[in-house]
C-alpha cells in the first residue's frame, strides 16, 4: 500500500522540552489511523508537522511522497496540500458568514474545489446554505468543516478532535459522512480523546505519550483478537506461567481493587489453555490503559 | 502568484461580510463631520484614512478569531502567498477606501449644495476636487507606513500583541527621528512657497506614494521572513 505521510525521525521541541521525540509514522492509503494520548501528549502537534504549521527539530515528513515542512514554496504547497482536507475542533470561519460564502471562500483556495460536490454534502448533512455559521451548533459546525474539508475530493483527510463536544448521535452522523468518503486511495487520520469513535471507524490505531508513540496497531487485532484477563488473586502466578510457557515473555498488568487484569495478545489461544479464567474483549481505551498505565509484575 | 491572488480573494471574501457595515457607519461619520464643518472638503481624506486603517486592522485580528490564522495555513497556499496576499488585500482596501471616500465627499456636497434654507447657504460651495484627492492619497501614504510598521509585528505576534507593541516603537523611533533631525533643520529659512505649483505638488505626491509604496514591499519582505517559521 502507498503511504500518503510517512514521517520518519520527527523531533519537535518547545524550549527545553519535547513535544515530540523520535516519531515515525506512516498512514498508508485506504486506512484510517486513529490517534489516541492524553491532553498535551502531542497530538495536535503531529498533526501541525503533517500540515507544515510547525518547525522541525529534527525529522522528516513526506507527504504523498515528496519531503514538505513549513518552509515548502508556494508551488509544491499548491500541490500537495490542495490533496488534504483538515478539520480542526473549532469552527475557523467567520461568524457572520453563510455557509454559501464558506464555499465561495474555500472555492478561492483550492484550484479543485467542487462546489456541487459542497451542496450536495451540505444536504446530505442538513445544512442549510443560507444560514449564518454564527446560526449553527457545535455539531453543525463540525459538519460544515467536515463538508468543506471533503467538498475539494482530498486523498488525505485530517481531523483534530473533530467530534469533540458532540453528542453521540452527531458524532455517528460524523463518522458516518466520513465513511461514505472513503476509498482505497484516501486516507483519513483523525486524533479524538473519543476512543469508541475510532472503536468504530479506525484501521489502525496510534497511542502518543509526552511526545513518543508508545503503540501502533491494526485495531482488528486490538478488538478481535486481544483480550483482558480478570484474574482473582489466586489465579494470577498460573496466568503468568502460562505466558512464560508460551514464550510471551511478561504480559502488561493493570491491578484493580478485586483482581488483576492481564492483557492478552490472543485470547481465544488463552481460553482455550485456561478456560477457568475469566475474559472479555477489549476495546482501544482498555488497550490504552495497558500501555499507558500498566505495568509488569 | 495564483497562491497570492487567492490570498488576497480570501481576504476580500472575509472582509466583505463588514465591509456594508463599515461604510454605512463611515457615511454616517462624513455626513456629520460635513454638517459640522459646513464643508464635504474634510470628509474624503478623514474618511479614507479611517476606513483603510480600520479595514486593514480587522483583518488583521479576523486572523485571531476562531484559530482562522491556522486553518488558512492548512490550504494550499504557501506561507509567501499569505504574506504578500495579505499586503495586497490591505492596498486594495486602501484603494477602495480612496474611491469610497472621495465619492462620498462628492454626493454629500451636491446634496447639501441642493438644499435649500439655512443650511444649503451655510454650506461651502467650492469642492477642490484635486485637493481632496491628493489629500486622500497622501492619507494613503500615511496608513501604508504606518502598516508596513505594523504588518511584521502582526505576522511575529499577532494582531492583539502587535497593536501593545508597535504604538510603543512608533513613539519611539519618531521622537528618536525628531529629536535627532529637529535641531538641525532651520525650519524659518525652508522655502515651501514652490511646492504651491500643481506640478511641483504632483511629483512630490509622486515621490511620496512611490517612497511609501517601496517601504511598504519592504516590509512585506520582512513578514515573509518572520512568517516562514512561524508557529500556527
Amino acid at each position: 500500500m502507498e503511504n500518503l505521510v510517512s514521517i520518519k525521525g520527527l523531533s519537535k521541541r518547545f524550549g527545553q522540552e519535547y513535544a515530540l521525540r523520535d516519531v515515525d509514522l506512516d498512514i498508508p492509503a485506504g486506512c484510517v489511523v486513529g490517534l489516541v494520548g492524553a491532553n498535551g501528549a502531542g497530538k495536535t502537534t503531529l498533526i501541525r508537522a503533517i500540515l507544515g504549521l510547525t518547525p522541525l527539530a529534527a525529522g522528516t515528513v513526506e507527504l504523498f511522497g515528496e519531503r514538505f515542512d513549513n518552509h515548502a514554496s508556494s508551488e509544491q504547497a499548491a500541490r500537495l496540500k490542495g490533496r488534504v482536507g483538515v478539520v480542526f475542533d473549532t469552527c475557523p470561519f467567520m461568524t457572520e458568514q453563510s455557509l454559501f460564502s464558506v464555499g465561495r471562500m474555500m472555492a478561492a483556495a483550492y484550484p479543485n474545489w467542487n462546489e456541487e460536490r459542497y451542496r450536495e454534502l451540505l444536504e446530505f448533512s442538513g445544512l442549510v446554505g443560507g444560514k449564518l455559521t454564527k446560526e449553527l451548533s457545535r455539531g453543525m459546525s463540525m459538519k460544515l468543516q467536515i463538508c468543506a474539508a471533503l467538498a475539494h475530493e482530498p486523498q488525505l483527510l485530517i481531523l483534530d478532535e473533530a467530534t469533540a463536544g458532540l453528542d453521540p448521535l452527531a458524532r455517528d452522523e460524523v463518522l458516518d459522512l466520513l465513511k461514505a468518503n472513503m476509498s482505497d486511495d484516501r486516507a483519513i487520520l483523525m486524533s479524538s480523546h473519543i476512543t469508541s469513535d475510532l472503536d468504530k471507524i479506525a484501521d489502525i490505531v496510534v497511542g502518543i505519550d509526552q511526545g513518543r508513540i508508545v503503540f501502533n496497531v491494526d485495531k482488528d487485532q486490538v478488538t478481535d483478537r486481544m483480550g483482558v484477563a480478570h484474574c482473582r488473586a489466586d489465579q494470577l502466578s498460573d496466568v503468568l506461567a502460562f505466558f512464560v510457557q508460551a514464550g510471551e515473555g511478561q504480559p502488561l498488568l493493570l491491578h484493580r481493587e478485586y483482581s488483576t487484569d492481564v492483557l492478552l495478545p490472543d485470547r481465544f489461544t488463552f481460553v482455550a489453555a485456561m478456560p477457568q479464567v475469566d475474559v472479555e474483549r477489549i476495546n482501544i481505551e482498555e488497550y490504552m490503559q495497558f500501555v499507558l498505565r500498566g505495568g509488569q509484575r | 502568484m495564483k497562491g497570492v491572488m487567492s490570498m488576497a480573494e480570501l481576504d476580500l471574501i472575509t472582509i466583505r461580510g463588514i465591509l456594508r457595515q463599515m461604510l454605512l457607519l463611515y457615511g454616517i461619520c462624513g455626513l456629520i463631520v460635513a454638517v459640522c464643518m459646513g464643508s464635504a472638503v474634510a470628509v474624503a481624506p478623514m474618511l479614507t484614512v479611517l476606513a483603510a486603517m480600520m479595514l486593514s486592522f480587522n483583518l488583521c485580528a479576523f486572523d485571531e478569531l476562531n484559530g482562522w490564522a491556522r486553518f488558512r495555513a492548512a490550504f494550499p497556499l504557501g506561507r509567501d502567498d499569505i504574506v504578500r496576499g495579505r499586503y495586497l488585500s490591505i492596498l486594495i482596501l486602501c484603494l477602495v477606501a480612496l474611491v469610497a471616500g472621495v465619492i462620498l465627499a462628492v454626493v454629500l456636497q451636491a446634496v447639501f449644495c441642493m438644499l435649500p434654507g439655512a443650511i444649503g447657504a451655510r454650506f461651502d460651495q467650492s469642492l477642490p476636487i484635486g485637493a481632496l484627492i491628493v489629500a486622500s492619497i497622501m492619507g494613503i501614504c500615511v496608513v501604508l507606513l504606518l502598516d508596513s510598521m505594523m504588518l511584521p509585528f502582526v505576522f511575529r505576534y499577532g494582531f492583539t500583541k502587535a497593536t501593545r507593541i508597535v504604538p510603543v516603537i512608533v513613539i519611539c523611533v519618531g521622537v528618536g527621528i525628531f529629536a535627532s533631525v529637529a535641531g538641525r533643520i532651520d525650519w524659518a529659512a525652508l522655502e515651501l512657497s514652490w511646492i504651491a505649483v500643481p506640478s511641483h505638488a504632483l511629483l512630490v505626491l509622486a515621490a511620496v506614494v512611490l517612497l511609501s509604496l517601496l517601504i511598504y514591499a519592504a516590509s512585506s519582505v520582512v513578514s515573509c521572513r518572520i512568517y516562514r517559521d512561524k508557529e500556527l
